[in-house]
């Protein structure tokens, strides 16, 4: 290929040299663990795979978003109930006042529920995706949105559904706590393991073991709201076994704070 | 799906090895240390999402770098905030305030054009050739040839004004 004219030797260095000092720049940043990196494509993968797009509603596939990490995997699930009728969390059991009013809980909530470590950062969804492919909406959607600290490899969603009634919110609410149960009946041969304490408390916990940790999935319900909420526990890139681990008693926590926002929407007057 | 720890292993050396290039070539393009970190990481992580299937691509390192430049260019059209993106990630930047000829370098690039800058940068930082760039870039190599020979022309006019001001 023929080099323009006016080009010369000394130019290219001229540039060369001058493109060269922003390496320094580059090499001076500290580069994020590659751990950090990895659990940030864990995170997408849960959400892409997770939060399906309504139509795909009727493969019914798998459990919530958690729970496909796990097809696949020789090892079955053990998804039961996170704790006991009677020990149940309610809402009128929380004392924390809530950070602020609203369908979805909100950064403060979960960093503090959850004991997150780095910065929480929440998002909308668009309009049409669910909260999971399991379950079908119980009600219109009211809000629904994510919530992801990247350097751990947490993701969560929440969605908060309206139905006509308070009549026809507890019909939906049950209905979303039993579709759990049958989408792990359906989630393939030797899955069939799902269980669940009867229980007229809300909100509901249901924990699932994974092989990258537990799997949660929660249901709130208050008059016609309901709230359904996908997570699973912090990855560090890929089967970690020093990722932490919720616990129980805070994701009861969370589910309680879910569960306020709803009572309070409901009393603040949001179409019941 | 477990995977291997071989490919865990060669994925980290492959991230560690190249991860600086990236960013280098991401900062020079855009003028945006914290973009490019960002777009970097973004990318290499979905390079491990689909790692079996980069990995035995015959340039891996071109799969990231259009991917991150490709975030580069969105993010930077929706003009993000990117520095809140940067400090979800945990760390900071650590890098000192730019110096003289880093300001004159940025001043000097922030007047080519998006498409000028970016063969530029591919065919100084990433040593690609203008076929490469062509490739990379989805677009005749003549185009290539004469965005090279504009940038690199203004490039140094620029250089060397910024240069004689300092005499």
């Amino acid at each position: 290929m023929n080099e323009p004219q006016d080009w010369t030797p000394a130019d290219d260095e001229v540039v060369r040299g001058a493109l060269n000092t922003l390496r320094l720049d580059a090499e001076a940043l500290p580069l994020a663990d590659v751990r950090f990196v990895k659990a940030r494509g864990v995170a997408r993968r849960r959400r892409a795979q997770v939060v399906g797009v309504a139509s795909a509603a009727a493969v019914v596939a798998a459990i919530t978003f958690v729970g496909f990490h796990n097809l696949g995997s020789n090892q079955g699930l053990d998804l039961r109930p996170a704790a006991p009728s009677a020990t149940a969390p309610s809402a009128t059991s929380s004392t924390e006042p809530l950070a602020a009013p609203g369908p979805l809980l909100v950064a403060a909530e979960w960093q503090r529920a959850l004991e997150l470590k780095g910065t929480v950062r929440l998002g909308a969804m668009t309009s049409g995706k669910g909260v999971s492919t399991c379950h079908s909406p119980p009600g219109t959607q009211f809000a629904i949105g994510f919530a992801t600290t990247a350097s751990s490899g947490f993701y969560a969603v929440q969605g908060t559904y309206r139905a006509t009634s308070p009549d026809a919110g507890d019909a939906a609410a049950a209905k979303a706590a039993s579709q759990t149960l049958v989408c792990g009946e359906q989630s393939g041969p030797g899955r069939e393991i799902w269980r669940v304490e009867a229980d007229a408390a809300w909100p509901k916990v249901f924990s699932s073991a994974t092989a990258d940790g537990k799997s949660w999935f929660i249901v709130a319900h208050q008059g016609a709201l309901t709230s359904l909420i996908g997570l699973s526990d912090p990855l560090l890139g890929g089967a970690s076994t020093e990722a932490p681990h919720f616990t129980l008693a805070q994701i009861q926590a969370m589910a309680r704070v879910a569960q306020q926002h709803l009572v309070q929407e409901v009393e603040r007057g949001t179409p019941r | 799906m477990t995977r291997s720890q071989d490919s865990e292993a060669e994925f980290d050396e492959f991230y560690r090895w190249s991860a600086h290039k990236v960013i280098h070539l991401v900062y020079a393009s855009t003028g945006d240390l914290t973009l490019a970190q960002d777009c970097t990481q973004e990318a290499f992580s979905r390079a491990w999402q689909q790692w079996s299937k980069v990995s035995a691509y015959d340039d891996p390192l071109a799969w990231v770098r259009t991917v991150a430049r490709r975030l580069a260019i969105s993010a930077w059209r929706k003009k993000t905030n990117q520095n809140r993106a940067h400090v979800r990630h945990g760390f900071q930047a650590s890098a000192p305030g730019p110096s003289e000829d880093r300001v004159a370098v940025m001043t000097a690039l922030s007047k080519l054009s998006g498409p000028v800058r970016t063969a530029v940068t591919l065919h100084y930082l990433a040593d690609l050739s203008i076929d490469r760039i062509a490739h990379e870039t989805n677009t005749p190599a003549g185009t290539i040839k004469a965005r090279l020979h504009r940038g690199r022309q203004q490039l140094a006019q620029s250089l060397r004004t910024e240069e004689s001001r300092h005499e």
